[in-house]
């Protein structure tokens, strides 16, 4: 199997996005994570 | 997803999921699996990209793990579950975040069906949410 890049590291800033939900509404990820910690799950393809 | 949600909340934190499509492909999922947190949609994979979530090879579809969790799925779900070749091309990837918006977990699968144990989220979310 090949190495694994890991990216983002324990301490690091996390990126902040604008992105659409479900009803199409924009959310900016700091604007969730500033409220309480966040679980941020990257799943597959919707379709 | 449910149960999962209301472990997540009383752990003190929230929780976004991030799936790549349109956000109408993201309303349909969660048609079929209603949640109360936000489901993002990812349409150009500009959050995968940035959080350096990678797009898996024919090696790790192929690889001994998936296939050995495949095969295991097989009793219990009585048929072979689909493996579409889009989706197993995408590996999941989970974080926590605290509120000064530093990670405080990252966790990169290394097959479609390395996923994070929900313990080991919470554990993080807990101990984020009592610093904050």
């Amino acid at each position: 199997m090949n190495p694994i890049q890991e990216g983002l590291r324990i301490g690091d800033p996390a990126p902040d996005l604008t992105l659409p939900d479900a009803s199409g509404q924009p959310l900016r990820l700091s604007a969730l994570w500033s409220v309480a910690p966040l679980a941020l799950v990257f799943i597959r393809h919707y379709g | 997803m449910r149960k999962e949600e209301a472990r997540i909340s009383e752990a003190g934190g929230s929780l976004a999921v991030v799936g790549v499509g349109s956000p109408a492909q993201a309303a349909h999922f969660l048609q079929r699996f209603p949640m109360a947190f936000p489901l993002l949609a990812d349409p150009d994979q500009a959050a995968r990209q940035a959080y350096s979530v990678r797009s898996g090879n024919l090696g790790d579809l192929m690889g001994p793990a998936t296939w050995t969790a495949y095969a295991q799925a097989i009793p219990r779900h009585g048929v072979a579950p689909a493996v579409d070749r889009q989706a197993a091309a995408l590996l999941p990837g989970s974080f926590v975040i605290d509120r000064s918006g530093r990670i405080r977990l990252a966790h990169y699968a290394r097959s479609v069906i390395d996923w994070l144990p929900v313990d080991q989220l919470l554990a993080a979310l807990r101990e984020a949410a009592a610093e904050s």
